[in-house]
Formats: structure tokens, sequence, C-alpha cells
């Protein structure tokens, strides 16, 4: 046999790429030749000198490969480190949620603007900047000025602008005294007594003080927290 | 390190095929597997190592050298592997036991309820045997680092065209012709223990 033919049948059963019945014809000659038998051993020994440096190699890279994992993972890879994001994150929520559904955010929301309607020249400029102090008032939070001004115009002939100004109070009451029982009570009668768009709010806004997340927001959040307030304050 | 694009559905058999492929196809197949399974495979070897606490900080070592083991039993062997997670857990399952064992810490119980797919039992020529690998590691970086390397890429199952085009090499004739060279070197170094460079 050739000694090129040789050497690659050795090394295909070094890698174990050798066909079987290659493989027993070596066996066989190994059996028979002992200088193949060493020169298979010499080729075994040199092989596994080589492997232990892929093993190392390879071992290095999986190393790198956790590095790289940390790195990409980095803060959320710790289990401390995903909880922390996750109760920062629910308060955060918690946070805005409590601001948007506060009670003087929702009465804010809802004031309504003055609309001119059928009025002379004179009459409108007059409304139009009673209606104007009247919500910069409620602007400033000065929720008692502010019924003060919308009070004379809601005793006005114009029953759209009335009606109007009679939401307004009743959002400034909101924002002063919260949803109690004698406001929601003003709320329902509003609702029953007025037509058109502002009933429809009335009924929105009497839905949501009665949901499970007005009820959470307002009620008990202003029954837990109005005896620790003054303290912490 | 480059980041590696592993497709996730990739099942078993498809890294069993490629990483007995060879090539550039197991070095990538090599990656992802190990990456699919590492933390699984690392949360059961601190469990294990947990109930001994000498052992604590093991648990990288003992994933990374089962790992070793299993891709060389993957290439080599032919043995039919049901679940790749489950004969990597075994594995480093069985060499935490063999330490245990050396170390005469504890007198084995055998598990009998838990099985991972890998019940021989280590072959010593896959465990390290310290002085005589010294040796062999010395012979091997005797060599050039062309040589290293291209003996690295034959061992790896690249293809002798492939070996050319990555070392640079005119022909497959040359990469053949060097790769044989070198395993001469090699054998030459670990026969002689000669010391000269190449």
């Amino acid at each position: 046999m050739e000694d090129q033919t040789l050497a690659a049948l050795i090394d295909q059963y070094l890698l174990g790429t050798i066909s079987p019945q290659d493989k027993a014809y070596l066996e066989q000659l190994m059996a028979t030749d002992p200088s193949v038998a060493t020169m298979v051993s010499e080729n075994q020994l040199a092989f596994k000198a080589i492997q232990l440096e892929r093993n190392r190699r390879l071992k290095e890279k999986l190393r790198a490969l956790d590095e790289d994992d940390l790195k990409r993972q980095g803060f959320f890879s710790s289990k401390s480190g995903m909880l922390t994001f996750v109760v920062v994150t629910l308060f955060l929520l918690y946070y805005l949620a409590s601001a948007y559904y506060s009670i003087e955010s929702i009465a804010c929301r809802n004031i309504e603007s003055y609309a001119s309607s059928g009025l002379s020249i004179k009459d409108q400029k007059e409304m139009e900047s009673a209606w104007k102090e009247a919500e910069e008032a409620f602007r400033r939070k000065e929720y008692q000025s502010a019924i003060h001004r919308y009070e004379p115009l809601a005793e006005r002939y114009d029953r759209e602008q009335a009606n109007v100004a009679k939401w307004n109070i009743l959002m400034a009451r909101l924002a002063i005294e919260g949803p109690t029982t004698s406001w929601k009570h003003s709320l329902d009668s509003f609702a029953r007594d007025t037509p058109g768009v502002l009933t429809i709010k009335a009924y929105k806004l009497s839905g949501f003080f009665e949901s499970a997340l007005g009820r959470f927001f307002t009620q008990q959040f202003q029954e837990k927290f109005s005896s620790i307030k003054p303290r912490l304050i | 390190m480059n980041h590696l694009h592993c497709a996730i559905f990739l099942r078993d058999d498809d890294y069993l095929r490629e990483i007995r492929a060879g090539g550039s196809r197991a070095d990538s197949a090599i990656s992802c597997l190990y990456l699919k399974y590492r933390k699984r495979t690392l949360s059961y070897m601190r469990l294990l190592i947990s109930k001994h606490p000498e052992f604590k900080g093991f648990a990288d070592d003992l994933v990374h050298d089962a790992f070793i083991i299993m891709v060389n039993k993957i290439r080599y062997d032919e043995a039919e592997v049901r679940s790749l997670a489950g004969f990597w857990i075994g594995i480093g399952k069985k060499i935490f036991l063999n330490e245990l064992k050396k170390d005469q810490r504890i007198i084995l119980v055998k598990d009998v309820e838990e099985k991972y797919g890998y019940d021989h039992d280590l072959h010593e020529s896959i465990l390290p045997i310290p002085e005589e690998n010294e040796q062999l590691e010395n012979a091997f970086l005797q060599l050039g680092p062309r040589c290293r390397e291209i003996l690295l890429l034959w061992i790896n199952q690249y293809t002798m065209n492939e070996i050319a085009d990555k070392m640079h090499l005119t022909n497959v004739a040359m990469a053949r012709k060097m790769k044989y060279e070198c395993f001469r070197k090699l054998k030459d170094f670990l026969h002689s223990g000669n010391n000269k460079g190449v």
C-alpha cells in the first residue's frame, strides 16, 4: 500500500470519517504489521495534542460567549435587577395614573369654555370677559372665586350658557370637596334636568366615580392617605 | 465578539447534523447550541453543586467541560442522542460525580429517578490527565502559528479547499502538503521532545 493512501486512511480514522470497510481493513493492517500500528499510535498522540488545543480554544470561546451574553443582558439579567425594574415601572405607572385621575385634574379636564350664540355685540363682549375671568380663576385653582364668577352666568336667560356655567360650578365644587354624596346628587339632578351634550358628560363622569378605577383613585386613595398626608407634611 | 444570529427554531437534530458536518457550519452551530441551553444547564449545575459548598464557583467550569465533551462525543461517536440539553446535563453530572469520587468527600448513592440521555462512564481519554496533557500541549506550542492554525482547521473538519482559502494558499495541493508537514513536525516534537521552534 502506498504511504500517501495509508496516511489518508489514518487521517480519516482519526477524524472519525472512515468508512466501516476501510476501518476494518486498517485495523487488520495494524494487527498484522507492527510498523502500521506504531504509525497509527504516533498519529493518535499528535491528534490528541491538537484536540487539547482545540478544547482550550473552545473553552475560551465559551467564556467569551458568556461575557457577551452578560453584557447584552446587563442589568436586567439578574433577578434583583428585573425586580427593581418592575417595581420602579409599577410605581411610575401608579404615580402617573394618580396624577391623571386626581380630583383636580378631572375637574380641570372637564370644564367647558364659553361659546357665543345669538347675542348682540355689546352683550357678547361682556359675556366673553365674564367667562374669561371665571375660567382664569378656575385655572389658577381659585375654585371658590370661580364659583362666585360662574353663579351670575348660571342665572342668565340663555339656557345653553346657563347650563355650561352650572356645569363649571359643579366641576369647581368637585375640585374643592371631591366626589362627595351631595356632589353626586347635584351631578345626577344636573344630568336629569339638562338636555344635550353635557348630559352625556355628566353620566360618563358619574359612571367613572362608580367604577372600580374611579373608586380606587378617588375614594379609597383619599380615605387611606388622608390620615397620613398631614403627618407626612 | 460579534453578535451571533442563531435561529431559535432549530431542533436538536439540526444541531447534530451541522456539528457532524464540520467546518464553519459546525463552528456556528456549536456557538448557537451553547447559547440555547447554557442557562438551563448552568442552573441545573448550580443546583447540583449547592449541596456541596466546597465546590462553590465550579458550576461555570463544569458547564464548559461538559459542553466540550458533548461536542467531541457528537463529532466522533454515532451514539443516539434524544435531547441535547439532557445529554449535556448528564455529562456535567457525571463529571461532577467523578470529582466527588476523586475527592472521596461522599459515598455516592445512585440517583435512579433521573435520566439524562448519557448513562455511559466517561472514558479516561476525554477527562483531563494534567501531566500527560502538559507534555502534549508543550509539543503543540512549539509549532509556528500557521502550522497550529492549519492543524486546528483540519481537526475541525474544514475541507482542504477551505483551509487553502483561509490560509491564503495557492491551491489545495499546497494546503495538503503544508498540513502533512506540520503534522509530521508535531509528531517529531512529541517523539524527540525537541524544543526548537518551527
